[in-house]
């Protein structure tokens, strides 16, 4: 075993040797980061949940081939990505399965996600205000920028294993974050100079 | 710090926050470069907005439904397994018994075929054969050729008068 073995790794050795426990600890870490990926990109809570369940099934069918030097992280997301595109073409050739889609009128956000932190009453008005703008944001971008700019969030991959999760070069990797980061501001500009966040943040 | 820096400082703040001295060589340079203070906020503005992104909604219980549904994957397996396994075992055990009853099958079925065949074909010649003898004319006809044919040409016409009124 090499000595440069992460957690992650480690625990992904003992799944190959089909151990459950191991398998759970993965489960628990990586269930979030997972989660949060194909959420904002299917923007259906329950398909999103059940595509991330299905992720994790496939991680400890694929355990066989779970190669050490891979790093375990860009692994799974690469699993997820493939997954998430797998669902989105299929949702391209039977459009009337997403019945539950947002149209483009609709203000309200399509999930109530719950909020930890307490606002006062107009904080929370506008928090949640911006929470959906930066969603709907977010959803509109182009696929690989999506990717892209989520995986960003993840303290876990370095931006060479986002490049890998993405199939492309590093500096277009950071191309695509940029690109998809200057749409952002683009949209939620007014959103972004009021300084609402940092405010509610403060409180 | 030039341009390239200024970048560089950028690409870590769309990760995670800069480090005190980070934001003390970034505030130097802003200095000097006033015009992209703007741009330096509108950039840490929209960074903190990301960093603070709420989770996607997550069942409670989700971790005991990936187990439960591992486990109903795993005794799917198991069962398509032991039925394989199953099928394998039967064939292991029954096939030296079954190789002669096979092989006389084989050879049975292969002269049924070549027999099979051989019928159609005799048949076939034969009914070409009575369909050559049909398109034959009748001897009678025939009978008075040789006369006919040694007779002279002029006197043709006679010759068919006469067979007319036969």
């Amino acid at each position: 075993m090499p000595d440069h073995l992460d957690a992650d790794a480690a625990l992904m050795l003992r799944v190959k040797r089909g151990d459950r426990e191991a398998f759970e600890a993965l489960v628990e870490k990586y269930k979030q980061p997972v989660m949060n990926l194909v959420f904002r990109t299917l923007r259906d809570a329950t398909e999103a949940e059940d595509l991330t369940q299905h992720v994790f099934l496939q991680v400890f069918k694929s355990a066989e081939r779970y190669e050490v030097s891979a790093k375990f992280s860009t692994w799974i997301f690469t699993i997820a990505r493939n997954l998430t595109l797998n669902e989105i073409r299929r949702r391209t050739r039977h459009p009337a399965d997403s019945l539950d889609a947002t149209s483009a009128e609709d203000d309200q956000p399509i999930i109530q996600v719950e909020d930890r932190k307490h606002f006062a009453a107009p904080d929370a008005v506008l928090h949640a205000e911006l929470q959906a703008k930066i969603d709907e944001a977010i959803t509109g971008l182009p696929e690989k920028q999506r990717m892209a700019l989520l995986m960003c969030r993840e303290e876990e991959l370095s931006y060479e294993d986002m490049a890998k999760v993405l199939g492309c070069s590093l500096s277009a990797t950071k191309s695509l974050i940029h690109r998809a980061r200057e749409t952002l501001k683009n949209v939620l500009k007014p959103y972004l100079r009021t300084g609402v966040w940092r405010e509610a943040e403060n409180s | 710090m030039n341009e390239s820096f200024y970048q560089e400082l950028r690409e870590i703040s769309w990760r995670r926050k800069l480090t005190p001295e980070e934001e003390t060589q970034l505030q130097g340079w802003l200095t000097a470069h006033p015009e992209k203070q703007a741009e330096w906020e509108l950039e840490q503005s929209l960074s903190e907005q990301l960093r603070h992104l709420s989770n996607a909604p997550l069942s409670s219980n989700f971790t005991s439904q990936v187990m439960l549904a591992l486990d109903g994957e795993l005794a799917r397996q198991e069962r398509e397994g032991r039925g394989g396994r199953t099928w394998l075992q039967w064939l292991h055990k029954f096939a030296p018994r079954l190789a002669p009853v096979s092989l006389a099958l084989v050879v049975a079925i292969t002269f049924f075929v070549y027999h099979r065949g051989n019928q159609v074909d005799e048949q076939h010649y034969r009914r070409v054969a009575v369909e050559t003898v049909d398109n034959v004319p009748s001897p009678e006809i025939l009978a008075d050729f040789d006369a006919i044919e040694k007779l002279p040409l002029a006197t043709d016409e006679d010759l068919l008068a006469a067979l007319q009124q036969q």
